[in-house]
């Protein structure tokens, strides 16, 4: 499934097709399913006291100028010029270009300093485009483009299809993650909920390694977990014997804004180490990815 | 009008001549109009046939401009300041700037009196200092303190097909409203004239809470680069090539459903339009497309080269057209009930 949601087109702000491919993926697990004004697809089951959080976009590109065979691009979320440069650019229909630099310094590029080369006479202001996921396997890691902004959205719909159909859950997949967290801070200023867990990918280093499990975050760069429900999902770990660490990491896992939200929130995140983050091919171990999804199905049972 | 608003103070924080201004204009055109805590002009205009399906629009354009505030006054009676806002420390040396309603230039070393590292470096806020004619310290704190704002003395010239002047962001948007308010629609119209956008959207982020409307269409100044020796990628929009609808920049992404509304409204009406080519820069449309749970939201903005100095510079028709756009827009909202 994972090689199916990486293939999907989805960069911050034009999520439609990742929407579809979700309510496909869970229409029958859930009472309702709606989309709201800034694109947050929501499934919710009973009260829906307890959330789960994962967003469902990637970075991309959009186009400021497009003449000539070459078409100027911004990017979307945070992308890296280094690594564009000779990447495939796919846009919604299909329509593709190949990103060029003209420079001898590819280090020292800038987003601005790239441009892609493509049939312009069909490409427009406006027209958001992704890097062409490219993923891959082996036997124990998976590999892909952008696949760190993938593989919670991967692990919580793989948690939600091998658990019992939950009765009083509320999964947001957010959009614009990328982009400043705009689906979350729209959702979590106007919904209150007992408690949150959000998922996402934590970047290696700093003591997160790939191989050792998922990973409960006590801090992200803006948030600290609840520790009452920190202590609570830890005895869950314990209990099921999953393998997970705790962390501390640098990485923005959007826990700030949720926990500020609204009248305030108690929140966990939980992180599936992502090796070589923002760079060619991110890979993830398949054991860590697994331990998630069993960490998330326990939840979604205990709830 | 838009000389009037141009030329009146409305430094971020400090927007009541502006508002004053606005409030005399609109307060028999409107059924409810009040200013909130933080000094934000809310004005709702009832739909003409009162109908309980009639949309739910939100305008929104920002009273606040960019401007200096005064941090220390020195022995020598010079004032030391701060930006309010977004302003390039370049288009700041030799400005005339007005304080408390007396007149200030701002200054700086002379070259000769600049050793050669200083000269290899752009020029920053900290070496700038505002003269006010003051003998001393004590003498210039007669008319001024720490806190005090500054706002460029410039005034509004027309030339060619041009209008000069000071504070184009957002004043335009402003004049816009003004004249939509003239007018009976078949929509409820909210107008939110907002403050302090330039230090971070906070005016309109109090402002749209409790409207929840059906959309926003944030009416705003952007970025022109139309300039020689920049590149078609960094241009952003182009002077007279109409109103500029914005898809993505650096706080909103603006609803598709939405754009392709306003995009039909000026097809159908004839009016000229160009998508903002950058991603860049962001407005008051960050704050309300992520409030009370959402609420879809757009931005048409006049082009204005140099924006955020004392000379920015916008096209006469670009600015009639954004005009013409925002009343298409709500035409057409009126009759889709």
């Amino acid at each position: 499934m994972i090689g199916d949601i990486c293939k999907v087109f989805a960069p911050s702000g034009a999520e439609d097709e990742m929407r579809k491919f979700i309510k496909e993926q869970i229409s029958d697990l859930f009472d309702e399913i709606k989309t709201d004004s800034i694109g947050n697809l929501i499934a919710k089951s009973g009260a829906g006291d307890f959330c789960i959080e994962c967003s469902m976009d990637n970075c991309g590109i959009m186009i400021v100028s497009s003449k000539d065979g070459k078409a100027h691009f911004a990017g979307v979320g945070g992308i890296n010029a280094e690594y564009l440069i000779g990447k495939k650019i796919l846009f919604a229909d299909g329509r593709l270009g190949i990103v060029r630099y003209d420079g001898k310094t590819p280090s020292e590029s800038k987003v601005s300093d790239l441009y892609l080369e493509a049939d312009t006479d069909d490409i427009n202001v406006g027209d958001f485009g992704v890097v062409k996921s490219g993923y891959c396997e082996t036997s124990a890691k998976m590999f892909a483009n952008g696949l760190g902004n993938r593989i919670g959205l991967a692990a919580v719909i793989e948690a939600l299809k091998t658990s019992p159909k939950p009765e009083n859950l509320c999964v947001v997949f957010s959009a614009q993650k990328r982009l400043g967290a705009r689906g979350i801070q729209a959702f979590f200023g106007a919904n209150e909920f007992d408690k949150v867990v959000t998922v996402d990918a934590v970047p290696c280093g700093n003591g997160v390694k790939n191989g050792n499990g998922c990973t409960l975050v006590v801090a992200d760069k803006a948030g600290v977990s609840d520790v009452e429900f920190k202590t609570e999902l830890c005895e869950l770990v314990s209990e099921k014997g999953i393998r997970a660490s705790m962390t501390v990491t640098d990485a923005d896992l959007c826990m700030g804004h949720i926990i500020t939200s609204g009248t305030g929130k108690a929140c966990v995140a939980v992180g599936i180490p992502v090796s070589h983050k923002d760079k060619n091919f991110e890979c993830v171990e398949k054991s860590d990815f697994l331990d998630a999804v069993k960490f998330l199905s326990a939840v979604i049972e205990g709830i | 009008m838009i000389k009037k608003l141009t030329e009146a103070f409305g430094v971020s924080g400090y927007e009541k001549p502006v508002r004053d201004i606005i409030y005399k204009e609109i307060k028999d055109l409107c059924t409810d109009v009040k200013v909130d805590t933080m000094g934000n002009l809310c004005v709702f205009k009832r739909a003409k046939n009162c109908s309980e399906n009639a949309k739910k629009i939100l305008l929104s354009a920002h009273m606040d401009e960019v401007g200096l505030i005064v941090t220390d006054i020195t022995d020598d009676g010079y004032l030391k300041f701060s930006s309010v806002g977004g302003i390039d420390p370049r288009v700041l040396i030799s400005q005339r700037v007005r304080v408390n309603g007396i007149s200030g230039v701002i200054a700086l070393k002379a070259v000769h009196l600049t050793t050669a590292e200083e000269r290899e470096k752009p020029i920053t806020e900290k070496q700038l200092y505002i003269d006010i004619g003051a003998k001393d310290g004590q003498s210039a704190k007669e008319y001024v303190a720490k806190g005090d704002y500054c706002v460029f003395d410039s005034e509004y010239v027309e030339f060619g097909n041009q209008i000069k002047a000071k504070a184009l962001d957002d004043r335009l948007g402003c004049a816009v409203m003004i004249e939509v308010l003239k007018r009976d629609w078949e929509v409820d119209l909210y107008c939110n004239f907002t403050v302090q956008e330039e230090v971070g959207l906070r005016g309109a982020r109090v402002a749209v809470k409790g409207i929840n409307p059906d959309y926003a269409v944030v009416i705003e100044g952007t970025t022109c680069n139309d300039l020689s020796g920049v590149g078609e990628n960094l241009r952003v929009t182009k002077s007279g090539g109409g109103p500029a609808i914005s898809v993505l920049d650096s706080a909103s992404r603006a609803d598709d459903g939405l754009i392709k509304l306003i995009e039909n409204s000026a097809k159908n009406h004839g009016i000229p339009y160009q998508f903002k080519a950058s991603t860049a820069g962001g407005n008051d449309a960050g704050a309300i497309s992520i409030a009370d749970g959402g609420i879809k939201t757009a931005s048409v903005s006049v082009p204005c080269r140099y924006i955020h100095s004392p000379v920015s510079v916008m096209n006469k028709d670009d600015f009639e057209n954004c005009k013409a756009l925002i009343v298409a827009f709500l035409e057409d909202m009126g009759k889709e009930y």
